[in-house]
């Protein structure tokens, strides 16, 4: 019994280490190294919304779908990229997200979240955004600007996007010490 | 036995852990290793999005390995490998290479019994669309047609290279709508150039003419009012055809069939009827006035100068990204396109460091994704949407039944149905084929040149839209005496 327990015991402890591991898909803060091998690159761009009101949005996530004419459809990854504390510049009102994938086309269609930290009211922010991974390579995508929070829907679309890369990749650069002696290439969605 | 147990189990340790490490390097080195190192790699379709990426960042030689090894497995979709592989050559100026791989495409994209069977496999319920043989869509045709007749008209065959564009012309009219019929101007002013080439001077005018319409039809400011106008020439249509139809048994027949007398309510809806036509005639006699309007803005002198024989070179210039095709839809069985922004807007070109062309001379609007979202809806998308419709009616009826067996019956039969139907569910394949040429560039503009046969020192600066240069490419050139000489250069983005 007291082998039983202490297996369970070790399964729950090893379960829970393994999930507060890094997620390869994303850069953070405490990184120092940033290994591009085997055709993976990565993609930055930030998010705005303005939270002007009393409700503020704290997003999440998103998923990034591969894209790729060459494999069938139902055979196509899907990467759960998170958001965290490390994306957010309360000073800039911005999100900044990183991605980092192997070289490919992929898409974005939705980043979720949720309106209100305690009652947790979830809310999307819906878009339908193609862009590229090249291998080696660090790319800057553009700003996603979503306008003012609209706290009456569940769901809000995108307004525009815009080249925002000399703001933005000075920022990313002083967030994630990795991208600091990095080229950064501009690039776009599509 | 044990103990020999434990002496092979020791033997395979020390073997794998110790000696085959310390020879791995001698391996290396071993020349029939080396031998098996140089045969030639097996690539998956999986490589082929690598060696797309490949293309982009100029890594050309990986990417024309990977796209030779997938062409070398002759399947279904070697005119798309050749497509892209002649893109890919054309890029590296590798013309002959091009010529080639887009003549083995051009072969199975115009050869209907082509891959056969597989197509008649896609029109079922349970096959996927991408199992078919890749034979492109009508732009695709049209560009692989147009890369044929430039390449064979550059090595002074002009009856193919006619041949060549006229197919084109064929595969732009293969749609559904008659507004969008051969709106490539491209073509047509090729197929008046090898005419005019060839003293043929009056279908040279013919063809001509032709491009003049098409140029009028696809010029960005038309575009919006060709859509609109063919939007109410549809409604028309059906109006029309409804009207007839209603007035059909009221009008003046044989002595046999004496017309009926007229109700009040039929009356009533053919007078609305026709005042309906009488107002969308109206409305496309407006649409069509505007045209004309803007037609007599357009100025057509970088055509004139195209079709000219005593332009003895054409250099075009490619820019951007083809259109991307993805699967969209609750089962992914809609194809739909996006483009990647240009930064690339304008271009400046010089000769021998002191000719500069004027970008007024530049034959442009050859937009490929104009080509490829303006096609209407193909016979394909309708199957589609059938398969998709019975993918949600079957799944449906799978999960209801499911249902029903849990709370119901306790015997499993309706769980045996329920399984059977989800598997016909699963086996039942929507999704829509998302192939494509995707190295092709976004847009080619042409310009004419009279050149001097010798060398030439050739410059092309590409700019963007604040007018801050963005590439700039220096090359010789040669030109022979032949009356047609073709330049590709193509300007690939991600190095921005």
């Amino acid at each position: 019994m007291k082998k039983i327990i202490f297996i369970l015991f070790l399964a729950l402890t090893v379960s829970g280490c393994a999930s507060l591991g890094a997620n390869p898909y994303i850069l953070s803060s405490k990184q120092t190294t940033l290994d591009l091998t085997n055709n993976r690159g990565v993609a930055l761009f930030t998010l705005k919304v303005q939270n002007s009101g009393n409700t503020r949005l704290l997003l999440s996530s998103f998923n990034a779908y591969e894209a790729n004419q060459y494999k069938p459809y139902n055979s196509l990854s899907n990467f759960y990229i998170p958001l965290s504390n490390d994306n957010y510049s309360a000073a800039d009102d911005l999100y900044f997200c990183t991605a980092v994938l192997t070289g490919g086309i992929y898409r974005i269609d939705a980043f979720s979240g949720m309106t209100n930290a305690f009652f947790a009211i979830p809310y999307s922010l819906k878009t339908d955004k193609i862009f590229d991974i090249y291998p080696n390579t660090i790319n800057y995508l553009g700003r996603l600007d979503f306008g003012a929070l609209n706290t009456q829907t569940a769901l809000m679309p995108l307004k525009s996007v815009s080249d925002s890369s000399g703001e933005d990749i000075e920022k990313f650069k002083t967030i994630f010490p990795v991208l600091k002696d990095k080229k950064i290439e501009n690039n776009s969605f599509y | 036995m044990r103990f020999r147990l434990v002496k092979l189990v020791s033997c395979a340790f020390i073997v794998s852990t110790i000696i085959l490490p310390a020879f791995a390097g001698e391996l290396k080195k071993n020349p029939a290793n080396s031998a098996n190192q140089n045969k030639p790699k097996i690539f998956t379709d999986e490589n082929a999005m690598q060696a797309e990426m490949d293309f982009y960042v100029h890594n050309d030689a990986e990417a024309e390995l990977i796209f030779s090894g997938l062409k070398t497995r002759k399947d279904h979709d070697i005119a798309l490998w050749n497509n892209q592989l002649g893109s890919l050559y054309l890029a590296q100026g590798k013309n002959k290479e091009a010529q080639m791989a887009f003549m083995d495409a051009y072969l199975v994209m115009n050869n209907i019994t082509a891959f056969k069977d597989l197509e008649l496999r896609s029109v079922g319920l349970m096959g996927a669309e991408a199992t078919k043989a890749y034979k492109g869509d009508p732009y695709e045709k049209v560009f692989n047609s147009f890369y044929v007749g430039m390449l064979l008209c550059a090595d002074n065959d002009f009856e193919n290279s006619l041949a060549a564009f006229k197919n084109g012309i064929l595969c732009d009219s293969d749609v559904e709508s008659n507004l969008y019929k051969s709106d490539v101007a491209l073509l047509y002013l090729m197929a008046s150039r090898v005419e005019a080439l060839q003293k043929n001077q009056s279908m040279a005018d013919d063809y001509f003419k032709q491009a003049q319409q098409a140029y009028y039809l696809s010029y960005p400011d038309n575009r919006p009012l060709v859509s609109q106008e063919q939007a109410l020439l549809d409604e028309l249509s059906k109006k029309q055809k409804s009207l007839s139809e209603k007035e059909a048994p009221y009008k003046n027949g044989p002595e046999t069939n004496k017309p009926k007398k007229m109700s009040a309510q039929t009356e009533k809806e053919i007078n609305t009827l026709s005042a309906e036509i009488s107002k969308l005639e109206t409305e496309i006699k407006a649409l069509a006035d505007n045209i004309e309007a803007n037609n007599r803005k357009i100025i057509i002198s970088s055509l004139k100068d195209l079709v000219n024989p005593n332009n003895n070179t054409l250099l075009c210039i490619e820019t951007g990204r083809a259109p991307f095709k993805y699967q969209t839809g609750a089962y992914g069985e809609k194809a739909v396109f996006t483009i990647k922004p240009s930064k690339i807007t304008g271009f400046k070109v010089n000769l021998d460091n002191f000719i500069q062309i004027q970008t007024g001379s530049f034959l442009k609007n050859n937009d490929i994704y104009y080509q490829a979202s303006t096609r209407g809806g193909r016979v394909m998308d309708s199957i589609l949407k059938g398969k998709a419709d019975f993918k949600k009616t079957t799944a449906d009826v799978s999960n209801l039944l499911s249902d029903i067996s849990q709370v119901y019956n306790p015997y499993g039969v309706l769980s045996i149905f329920s399984l059977a139907s989800g598997a016909i569910s699963q086996a039942t394949n929507p999704y829509a084929d998302a192939r494509h040429w995707s190295l092709l560039p976004a847009e080619i503009q042409i310009v004419p040149l009279r050149l001097n046969p010798g060398k030439h020192q050739l410059q092309i600066e590409a700019y963007d839209s604040a007018g801050k240069m963005l590439q700039n490419y220096k090359t010789e050139i040669e030109i022979t005496d032949n009356p047609n000489n073709v330049i590709f250069k193509r300007f690939r983005e991600n190095t921005l």
